[in-house]
Order: C-alpha cells, then sequence, then structure tokens
C-alpha cells in the first residue's frame, strides 16, 4: 500500500471531509410540514377563519353583552340592530350570543368526538394489526357488528337510552363513528408493516423508535389528518341533522343545527334567522375542509418537494 | 374461494344473530312501549286487555324467545301501530318509490361528484379546484330539509316548473313521471356529489405521485393514456369501498326527502319505527340493514379483486 | 312550525286524538240542486243562491296519513282514521253544524229515533240504504258492531263507549287473559241492543244518557259485517279492498303512510246531494308545502300553525279564502301529586293548590304565549252541549268568581300559600320552598310556556320551581309513576259532546288516576256526584249536578287547575261551499261540499 500513493500527492489530512455534511439546519418533520403549510394561502385563511369563529364562540356572548337564553316575549322576530346584532328569534332571545353558543357547542361535539374516534379508533386498529390472528378477528366482529347496525337506530335508541342531553349525545355520536378510523388504522398499518422503506429501514438496522417515529408515524398521520379533518365537518352535519328530527340537546342548550332547524321553521316569514346559523356552519365545514386539504398536502412525505 | 365464501357466510349469520339480540333488549331497555302513549288515556281494564292482546304483558325474556322463534322462520311479527303490516309487506309496498329515487340521486350524485372530483384534481389549486370545493361544501351545509323546501316553493310553487308534491305510481313506478322525480332527486343528490368529488379528487392526488404514474409517463405514454389506464383506474379502488354502501343507504329511503316531497318510500320508518318502541319493525329493519352490510362488505372484497391485481382474496398474494 | 304546533296539540292537549272541527264557521251549509235526480250533477248546474257548479267536483286536503293505522271502524282511534271513516260509513246519525255553526246530530242510517220517557230505550228506526256490494244495511249490523266493540279480546280502544249499554260495562271490563270464550260470548249476548227487525234497532241503556247519541254518531259504533270481516281475515285492517262501503264515498286508493282517495258511492241513499266525484286526502308533513299549495289551488283547506297563523287570520295570505275560527273540545290543566307521596309534601293543602291556580293570569298566558286559544276558567270547554243545552252558556265557569276576589293580589296569594303550609305544619319561609314542575317538550313554544309557568311562581310566592322537562311521554310517565313531582301539566278532548266525557275522569274509576296524579280514593268523594247523574234523565237537572262537579273538581277541591281551552282555525278557499266542521267527529265534513266556478 505504501508503494501505491503517489510521492507527487501530499495528505493534507482531511479538513473537508464534512464537506457531505448538510449545509443547512436538518428540520424535523413537523417543522416542514408547517413551513410547507404556511405556504399554502387558502390553509392559512381557513386557519384564522376557524381561530376567529372559535374565538367568537368563546367570547361571542360576553362581547355583545347578550344572554343567549333570557327570553323576552316583547322583542320576538327583531331584525338586526346595534343591541341585537344578529336581531332576535322567536322568543325574543339574542340570535348572535345565540350562534356564538350553538357553535360552541358543534365544534365542542365534533372535537370531542374526533378525539374519541381517533384515540380509540388508533388504539383498536393498532391492537388489531400488532396481534392479528384471532384477537384480530373477534375484534374485527365487533366492529363489523357495530358498524352494520343502521347509524340512525343506534343513535336514537341511545339518547331514548341516556336522554337528551350533551354528554349523551357524545356518546350516540361516538358508538360506531371510531369503527372506520380502526379500520382504517389497522389497514394502514398491517401495509406500512410490510412496505418497502420500513423493511430498508429495518435492514439498516434502525431501531424501531426510529422506524416507528421516521417511517411510520408521518406515513399514517397523512391519513389521520384526513380523518379528523372529514370527521370534524361530519360530526357537525350528523349533530345538526339531529337537530332536525329533535333529537339531541336539550334546552338551554343549543347548536347549530338546533338553530338551523329551528331557523327552517321560520324561513318563511324571518329568512335571517336561518341564514346566519346556517351561514356559521358553512363557513366552520369550508375551514375544515380547506384546511383539510392543505394539512394533507403539507403532511405527506410524498408530496415533500 | 368456496371455503372463503362458507366461513364468510357462517360469521354473517353469527353477527346477524347478535345484532338482533342486541337491538331486542336495547329497544326493551328503552322506556316506553308502543302502547304507552295510547293506552295511558283508557280505562285500565281496556289498557290491560291491550297488552294482553299483543303480548306485551309477558316478561321480556319470554318476548325474546317468541321473537327470535319467529324470526328463525322468517316471521318479525306484526306491527303494532300498523296493524297487517309486517316489515316484509311494508318493504313491499313502500321499497319501490325508495329505491327510484336512491338510484336516481346515486346515479346523478356520484357521476358529478366524480365528474367534479377529477376536475378539480387535475386542476389542483387553480381557481377551479377551490370553486369546486366550496360549491360542494356550500351544498351540503344547507341541510337537505331546508333545500328541498327552497327548491320546492321557488322552482315548483312559484314557476310552476315541477309538480309541487307526489312520486310516479303504477304503471309509473319505476319509468316514467319523470317531472315528480326531479327536484326530489336534485335535493339528495348534493351530498354524494360533495362526498365523491372530495373522495376521487385526495385518492387521484395519492396516485398521481406514485412511482408507477411516473413510470408509465418516462415510457412515454400519452397524457390521457396516463390518466384513463392508471390513475383513475387505481384512484377508483376507495370509491369502490364506499359506493355499495351509499347504494344500499340510498336505496331504503331519505328521510327528509320524502317528507318534503309526500314520497310514499321506507325512509320514514327507521325513525318512526323506533320512536313508536315498534319492535317488528325495527328488527326487521336492523337485521334487513346488517344483512345487506355483510353481503356489501363481501361483495366488496371480491370488487377488488377485479380492479386491484395486488389483492387476491382467500389466498398469499 | 307546524310539527311544533301539531306536538303540542297532541301532548298538551293530549286527550284521545280525536281532533274535531269547530263551530262558528259562518257558513251556511247550503242545500245545493235540490231534486235533481240522483245523477251526477251537470256541469251547468247551479245552487240556490244561482251559484254555477263548476265542471270538475274533485277537492284535495292535507290529512295525517301516518295516523290511518286501520280501516276497521270499530278499531279506530285517531282523527285521520275518524275523518275517513265519516265519509264511507254511514252510521245511524251523522255529526254537522247548524246554522248557527253548532253541533248537531242529524238523522242519518236511522231516519228517526224514539227516546222512552226514562231516557234508558232507545229505538233507532233505520232507513232502507245499502252497502256497496248490494247487501241492505240492517239492524243486526249494529248490534254486531257494538257487540264487537265491546269484545275483551279485541282490546278496542273505544269499547268504553258500549258502556252506557246495559251489560255493555260488564262486557268491556272483562279480563281478556282470564275470561273463557264462552263468558266472553254470553257477555256480549247479555249486552242490551237488539235488532227487533231488519229497521228496527233497541238498544236500553243502564242510566239516563242524553250523550248516547253523540256517542253513536262517532265512527266506532258504525255497522259492521261479520261476513265480510270474516272474508278478509288478517287483511281487515290494513287492505280496503277488503271492505264494503255504506257512505257517501268508497275508498278508491290508498297509499300507505301517504294518500287515500275517495270517490263519490253511486250507491249512497242520498247520492243526489252528494257533488264531489273525488276527494283526495293527502299527507303533506311540511307546513310550509301546504301553505304553497293552498296558494296555488291544490288544497281546499288550510289549518295554518305557527308562524302561519297570523298572516291567514289577517288576510295577509290572500283573499281568495274564508277564514273560520271556533270551539274545539279541549282543556289544558294542571294537576297536582295527590297521591300522598308528593316531592315537597305541600300538595295535600287545598289552600295552597288554590293559590297556585289563582296566581295564573290565563289572558296574559294565552295572548302573550299562544295569541290564540281561550283562557280558561273552568274544566269545561265552550261549545259543549249537554244535550240540547249549551252547557258554557248556562254555567259561569266556577274559578271566575273567586278569581275576581283575589285578583292576582300577590299578599292575598302569599297568605294563602302561608295558610296553606300552616294547615300542613309547614314553618319555613316561602323562600325555602321548592315545587317540582314535570313536562315534556323541548320545542320553542313548550320551552316558553315552561318559562313563563317557573316564573309566574316564582315571582308571585317568591318560592322556587324547579322545571323538570323529560325527553318524551315514557319518560315524563316513568317519572309520574314513581311521584317525582309536585305539580303536572296534561290536557284533555272530548270524545264526545257533553260535560261528563271532561269531568268522568276525576270519578273512582276515572282516567285521571292513571293519567293525572290522581287516586281512587279521592276518586270516591266524586262518585257521589256520578251516582246522582245516573238516576237523572232531565238535561236541565243535570246541568245543576255538572257545575257542582265542576265546581267541586276546580274551586272546592282543586283537583285540577284548567287554565286554556283549545280553539280551531281554518281557511277554506272561496269556490267549495257546504263544507262543515263538527265540533266533534272529522275534521271536514266534505260529504255535501261542492265546488262553485
Amino acid at each position: 500500500m505504501e508503494q501505491a500513493i503517489d510521492k507527487r500527492f501530499v495528505i493534507i489530512g482531511c479538513k473537508d471531509a464534512d464537506k457531505e455534511a448538510i449545509a443547512r439546519p436538518t428540520i424535523t418533520y413537523g417543522q416542514d410540514a408547517w413551513r410547507r403549510l404556511k405556504k399554502n394561502p387558502i390553509a392559512m385563511i381557513s386557519m384564522a377563519v376557524l381561530a376567529l369563529m372559535a374565538l367568537l364562540a368563546l367570547l361571542g356572548p360576553a362581547l355583545c353583552g347578550q344572554d343567549f337564553a333570557a327570553m323576552e316575549p316583547t322583542m320576538k322576530n327583531l331584525p338586526p340592530s346595534a343591541q341585537h346584532w344578529f336581531g332576535t328569534d322567536m322568543l325574543g332571545r339574542d340570535l348572535f350570543a345565540r350562534v356564538c353558543i350553538g357553535a360552541r357547542i358543534s365544534l365542542l361535539i365534533a372535537l370531542v368526538c374526533t378525539l374519541v374516534q381517533v384515540v380509540v379508533g388508533c388504539a383498536y386498529g393498532g391492537i388489531m394489526a400488532y396481534f392479528g390472528g384471532w384477537v384480530d378477528s373477534v375484534m374485527m366482529r365487533v366492529i363489523e357488528v357495530l358498524m352494520s347496525l343502521p347509524y340512525l337506530l343506534v343513535v336514537i335508541i341511545v339518547m331514548l337510552v341516556l336522554g337528551n342531553s350533551v354528554p349523551s349525545l357524545l356518546v350516540a355520536l361516538c358508538v360506531t363513528s371510531w369503527c372506520n378510523t380502526a379500520r382504517a388504522m389497522r389497514g394502514v398499518i398491517l401495509q406500512l408493516k410490510s412496505a418497502e422503506y420500513v423493511m430498508a429501514a429495518q435492514a439498516l438496522g434502525a431501531p424501531a423508535r426510529r422506524v416507528i417515529m421516521k417511517h411510520l408515524l408521518p406515513n399514517t398521520i397523512g391519513i389521520l389528518i384526513l380523518n379528523i379533518a372529514t370527521s370534524i365537518p361530519n360530526y357537525i352535519f350528523q349533530e345538526s341533522t339531529l337537530g332536525f328530527l329533535g333529537i339531541g340537546l336539550q334546552p338551554p342548550d343549543t347548536s347549530l343545527g338546533v338553530l338551523i332547524s329551528l331557523g327552517q321553521a321560520a324561513m318563511e316569514f324571518y329568512p335571517l334567522q336561518l341564514i346566519f346559523p346556517a351561514g356559521a356552519l358553512v363557513l366552520i365545514v369550508l375551514a375544515f375542509n380547506l384546511l383539510g386539504d392543505g394539512l394533507r398536502d403539507a403532511l405527506d412525505p410524498k408530496l415533500r418537494k | 374461494m368456496l371455503k372463503y365464501t362458507i366461513r364468510r357466510f357462517a360469521e354473517m349469520v353469527f353477527t346477524l344473530f347478535i345484532i338482533a339480540s342486541a337491538t331486542f333488549f336495547l329497544l326493551a331497555a328503552v322506556p316506553g312501549d308502543p302502547l304507552a302513549d295510547r293506552a295511558d288515556k283508557l280505562p285500565e281494564n281496556i289498557r290491560q286487555n291491550m297488552y294482553h292482546k299483543y303480548g306485551l304483558d309477558k316478561p321480556v325474556l319470554e318476548r325474546y324467545v317468541i321473537t327470535m322463534r319467529g324470526m328463525l322462520q322468517g316471521d318479525f311479527g306484526e306491527s303494532v301501530r300498523m296493524p297487517g303490516y309486517d316489515i316484509q309487506r311494508l318493504l313491499s309496498e313502500t321499497l319501490a318509490p325508495s329505491a327510484r329515487l336512491g338510484l336516481q340521486t346515486i346515479l346523478l350524485g356520484v357521476g358529478a361528484g366524480l365528474l367534479l372530483g377529477v376536475l378539480a384534481a387535475m386542476c389542483k389549486g387553480t381557481w377551479l379546484d377551490h370553486a369546486i370545493v366550496f360549491f360542494s361544501v356550500l351544498m351540503i351545509s344547507v341541510p337537505t330539509l331546508v333545500f328541498g323546501l327552497l327548491l320546492q316553493k321557488y322552482v315548483a310553487g312559484e314557476l310552476g316548473l315541477f309538480p309541487i308534491i307526489g312520486w310516479p305510481k303504477g304503471k309509473e313506478l319505476w319509468l316514467g313521471g319523470w317531472s315528480y322525480t326531479v327536484l326530489p332527486t336534485l335535493s339528495g343528490c348534493f351530498s354524494y356529489i360533495a362526498t365523491y368529488s372530495r373522495l376521487l379528487k385526495t385518492s387521484m392526488l395519492d396516485v398521481i405521485n406514485q412511482d408507477y404514474v411516473l413510470a408509465a409517463r418516462a415510457k412515454g405514454l400519452s397524457e390521457g393514456q396516463v390518466v384513463r389506464r392508471h390513475i383513475l383506474r387505481n384512484s377508483f379502488i376507495p370509491i369502490i369501498t364506499v359506493l355499495p354502501m351509499s347504494v344500499a343507504f340510498a336505496l331504503t329511503g331519505s328521510f327528509f326527502i320524502e317528507k318534503v316531497y309526500a314520497i310514499p318510500g321506507f325512509g320514514r320508518y327507521f325513525i318512526e319505527a323506533v320512536q313508536t318502541r315498534d319492535l317488528s319493525i325495527v328488527l326487521g329493519q336492523t337485521v334487513l340493514m346488517a344483512a345487506v352490510y355483510v353481503l356489501v362488505v363481501f361483495l366488496v372484497d371480491i370488487l377488488y379483486t377485479l380492479v386491484d391485481p395486488r389483492i387476491r382474496v382467500g389466498g398469499k398474494a | 312550525m307546524k310539527k311544533r304546533i301539531l306536538a303540542f296539540l297532541l301532548t298538551a292537549l293530549m286527550g284521545l286524538s280525536l281532533l274535531s272541527g269547530c263551530g262558528g264557521g259562518g257558513d251556511t251549509p247550503a242545500d245545493p240542486s235540490d231534486g235533481d235526480g240522483g245523477k251526477e250533477p251537470a256541469a251547468d248546474a247551479q245552487t240556490p243562491q244561482g251559484e254555477k257548479l263548476a265542471a270538475e267536483q274533485t277537492l284535495q286536503f292535507h290529512w295525517v296519513a301516518k295516523d290511518m293505522h286501520s280501516f276497521d271502524n270499530n278499531a279506530n282511534y285517531a282523527a285521520s282514521e275518524i275523518q275517513v271513516q265519516s265519509q264511507v260509513l254511514e252510521g245511524l246519525v251523522r255529526a254537522t253544524t247548524d246554522e248557527e255553526g253548532n253541533q248537531v246530530m242529524a238523522p242519518a242510517g236511522a231516519e228517526s229515533w224514539d227516546v222512552s220517557e226514562d231516557g234508558l230505550t232507545y229505538t233507532f228506526h233505520l232507513r232502507e240504504y245499502y252497502w256497496s256490494d248490494g247487501v241492505q244495511v240492517t239492524a243486526q249490523h249494529f248490534v254486531d258492531s257494538f257487540r264487537r266493540l265491546g269484545d275483551p279480546r279485541n282490546a278496542f280502544d273505544f269499547s268504553f263507549f258500549v258502556g252506557d249499554i246495559v251489560g255493555g260495562t260488564e262486557l268491556y271490563t272483562m279480563d281478556a287473559e282470564s275470561a273463557t270464550d264462552a263468558d266472553i260470548t254470553a257477555a256480549m249476548e247479555a249486552m242490551a241492543v237488539k235488532a227487533l227487525d231488519d229497521t228496527t234497532l233497541e238498544v236500553t241503556l243502564a242510566n239516563p244518557a242524553p250523550h248516547f247519541i253523540s256517542k253513536i254518531g262517532t265512527t266506532f259504533m258504525g255497522p259492521v259485517r261479520l261476513d265480510v270481516i270474516e272474508a278478509a281475515g288478517e287483511l281487515y285492517d290494513s287492505d280496503f279492498t277488503t271492505h264494503v262501503w255504506c257512505g257517501p264515498f268508497v275508498v278508491s286508493e290508498f297509499v300507505k303512510d301517504n294518500s287515500l282517495v275517495l270517490t263519490r258511492n253511486e250507491t249512497y241513499w242520498d247520492a243526489e246531494n252528494v257533488h264531489l266525484t273525488q276527494v283526495t286526502l293527502i299527507s303533506i308533513d311540511e307546513v310550509s308545502t301546504q301553505n304553497t299549495m293552498f296558494k296555488n289551488g291544490e288544497l281546499a283547506a288550510i289549518v295554518p300553525t305557527g308562524d302561519y297563523v297570523q298572516p291567514y287570520r289577517d288576510g295577509l295570505a290572500g283573499d281568495d279564502y274564508e277564514y273560520i275560527h271556533g270551539y274545539f273540545p279541549g282543556v289544558s290543566y294542571f294537576t297536582f301529586n295527590r297521591t300522598n307521596n308528593s316531592l315537597s309534601g305541600l300538595m295535600e293543602s287545598r289552600k295552597i293548590r288554590l293559590a297556585l291556580s289563582l296566581a295564573i293570569n290565563r289572558e296574559e298566558f294565552t295572548q302573550v304565549i299562544f295569541d290564540r286559544y281561550y283562557p280558561g276558567y273552568g274544566f269545561v270547554p265552550f261549545g259543549v252541549y249537554n244535550g240540547e243545552r249549551n252547557y258554557r252558556d248556562n254555567v259561569k265557569e266556577p274559578l271566575l268568581d273567586v278569581f275576581e276576589e283575589y285578583n292576582l293580589d300577590q299578599a292575598k296569594l302569599q297568605a294563602l300559600f302561608k295558610e296553606g303550609m300552616a294547615e300542613l305544619g309547614d314553618s319555613r319561609e316561602l323562600s325555602e320552598v321548592t315545587l317540582t314542575y314535570i313536562c315534556t317538550g323541548d320545542t320553542a313554544i313548550k320551552r316558553q310556556q315552561q318559562e313563563y309557568w317557573k316564573n309566574l311562581w316564582e315571582t308571585t310566592f317568591g318560592i322556587t320551581v324547579n322545571v323538570n322537562v323529560l325527553g318524551d311521554s315514557a319518560l315524563l310517565r316513568e317519572e309520574r309513576d314513581a311521584g317525582r313531582y309536585d305539580i303536572l301539566q296534561a290536557g284533555w278532548n272530548g270524545d264526545y259532546n257533553d260535560p261528563i266525557a271532561f269531568l268522568e275522569m276525576w270519578s273512582s274509576h276515572g282516567t285521571a288516576i292513571r293519567y293525572s296524579g290522581w287516586s281512587a280514593e279521592l276518586g270516591k268523594e266524586f262518585d257521589k256526584f256520578i251516582d246522582r247523574l245516573n238516576a237523572e234523565p232531565d238535561t236541565a237537572e243535570r246541568e245543576k249536578i255538572y257545575a257542582e262537579m265542576e265546581q267541586w273538581a276546580c274551586v272546592d277541591e282543586v283537583a285540577v287547575v284548567p287554565y286554556m281551552y283549545s280553539d280551531t282555525m281554518m281557511c277554506v278557499k272561496n269556490n267549495v261551499k257546504g263544507m262543515t266542521f263538527p265540533f266533534i267527529g272529522p275534521n271536514f265534513e266534505f260529504s255535501r261540499a261542492y265546488v262553485v266556478e
């Protein structure tokens, strides 16, 4: 080997050995997603709208200084004014405060249900995929039973058994909703377990933690985010449908669904009573949808450029 | 394949049994019974005789055994609210309008939805994409009932373009009488448009970035060929998972649309039967829906193999 | 909105769902084209008023199809069924209204009837008329009907209508589980209904009951054909093609829970006065749709509800209809938990009950909350007849005097409440008292009422009122039967036209025992009135007894706190004439209606 080295060359050390190193600071998956999300103006606007709606839902009633439940028989069906920003409903209650409270409860229901759905669904799906075999079979049967029960039937029965209230509404909406998430998670995890890049990572000696954090999680989170983004508006819709059927909340609690169904009854004479809550619903659902689209793009590692 | 089918079938029967039992006991746990409201204001003797007549004076377990025995023989029992009707007769008289409405709605809704989905995916990020998203969200945000009533009031009532209420009957039950069906179909299709355009768009965007699409492009296939043979075909897999369930669901009717347009369909019974605690009808519906669901899941599994060559049913790939 | 009000009507005014029409209709039922010879009226036929009959004699009404449970007239219990049966069945008498809009029971299947001196024996003389299959309607068909109605095995809702007849109560109160078929048959035959010959029916009553004709006029007591019932078997309830008809119309089309078409019965005995060739009854669930169709002329009549009441009443909804407003045999009331286990323990005090009753400003309540209905100071609503005597015209509402005495004076009312507490040995301050009020309904209008009552009693007495709104009637019943309440809101509709249809519920066998917090022991006190009534055939004397009963129930005992009587509102297109709206019976009596150009 000594002889092989040409004397014309001088060893000057390896000062530049880190040339191959990545010059720019490494960014984590989350940072990257956030960076890409920031570049998407529509997603950012949606986020701002959602933040604003959430703020109004929390502080709106305080802002306008009206109580959402106080009835004033002499002030029925008033048009919007400085005192009542959205006017009053057929019982003389301030519509702005009611829309805020309605949005609050609708958002609360949607968020809580989605959280339950994701947590239960992931855990259940993960267990199924992890253990496989008869555990998987039995757990799959349970899902099948739950999912083949007509949704409306289950909800009505649960509401009848538990009575109309926010907690029982949450239970009713969650009873079967996690099944789809669980199925999806099971599928994804099974698929990922045998994916080439996971195999490659394992072959290269990556520790399990790294496989899970760098490969499995980013690849399932896209599905999860999509699941969440579609679930939230879905829950808002479902609650609103139940409002039309007179199932769900007990006064004075109200929700966008209840408000829209009351507005529908009055739409012939006081269309604003329908338009305001329906408008709030459209805004929230639209924002969630567009933000979901943006998040999906941002979080999908395959779309990285 | 045969062994797989038999196993699936046995599982299905077991699932249905569990569902029927669960429904029975859930309904038994709900306060009230189909006679309670009616009998509450009647003299005591009549009330007792009435409960005796419908067998509602028996203990729950005894009723459960009677119900299950009947179900095994295909007899779900007579409705209490609707004397002379059991689930089979009710379906035979009310399913046709619901099924036609459902089919028309699905055809229009899914057709338009898929078209818009392709458009949105191909023009991703342009104003057209955003317009489609906005439009579909707007349309599903308006409750079906409200949208139906608005269409009815303005298009039918003020403009007089279509009948206000009604549904084709007799010879026109399945074909003809189209003018009756326009508004109900329109009122119902938007939720499908929104769902399917979104689903297809998402799925297409996933597929577009797949390596085999890149490979196809690299091979020099024309854009049309790439879209048709590689992107669309693969994008339809999630659609096939969801579509059969939508069809099954749509065939059994829409409560709100049938209500607005006075369509003699099956949709109303889902809610009414539970609210009146009409056990035989509720059981019939549940078991029927569950059977349809289980069958559909089975069919979807089979369908997968036709669309996606990577999946093989019943064995190792 | 309609759903809301309907729900209110159905639950708040619970009664047996015998919705009925109103009196007070200004339109005199004209007797058009007399002597037209039983033929189809010619297109250019004229009415006595010189109006020209329209070429097309068809009408369409909204009708709640899901309440059409059965085509068996004995089994009927809902308004929709009564609406149909009243037009396809010819009973002994037919409910209609006279020129003042008061209910009359007009001879129909019976040309005339005699009542014995003691008011116990009714002899009906049937006219010669036929079923649609050509068989004559005979007295035996009524005998069969009454027996079938009372048969405990059938457990028909209105089986208690045979209770007036000798042996009737014994029949319908039999226990179907323990009685043998032979016992029941014997009891059926023992009931005093006899077909003396084909056209003479004799009914003997156990006690004088001037309202018996009103009961006879209901469709439950219309004739039945046992041979047809037997031939139809299980389909008798649900398949109209197995039926034969004897009324002005026949059923020609029926779509389950959707619509029903009636066509003129050419074999009807009075077919010459039936002008409508076809009437469609169709279920239109949304009131907005009804409104659109009424404006378009596709509906002949509309019952405005909710926000539609005002425009229709004030004529803002057009000028091509007649607005009709009238009485309805329904009363809304509060009762108390009188089974000795009320939550507060205070409901045993008459003074407290009276104070709660007198605190209600009934005028304000009906005005502010509903802007319709009548303030009720008695338990028997306006428009109810006792025989030929209009009860409310002759008997002052019992609460009026005592209400005037207190005149909503807060101090006096509080003192009364305190006195009641003192009598029970309760020395708490008013502010420490909590009363629980249970009710159902989370619709806007119900919410408003609940708030109103809570607010009213709390501000008047300084007590706390818990409003327990229960999810549905089943949950309410659970709470009620467990006695977890003090005050209960309920309603009652009369099933036939007589004050006793309302007052009887407070007897020891009355429905109030289960339905309105009453107890059998308290009912026994009320029975002394019933005993006196049962011995009294004279309507003027009966009226006095009724007045005493009502006074006892509302003031002396304060069994009940009535606060509101129902009403009916209806709008009918101007070109539709000859409709009547019976006080009790079908919503629309259109068998003699006609359309003018």
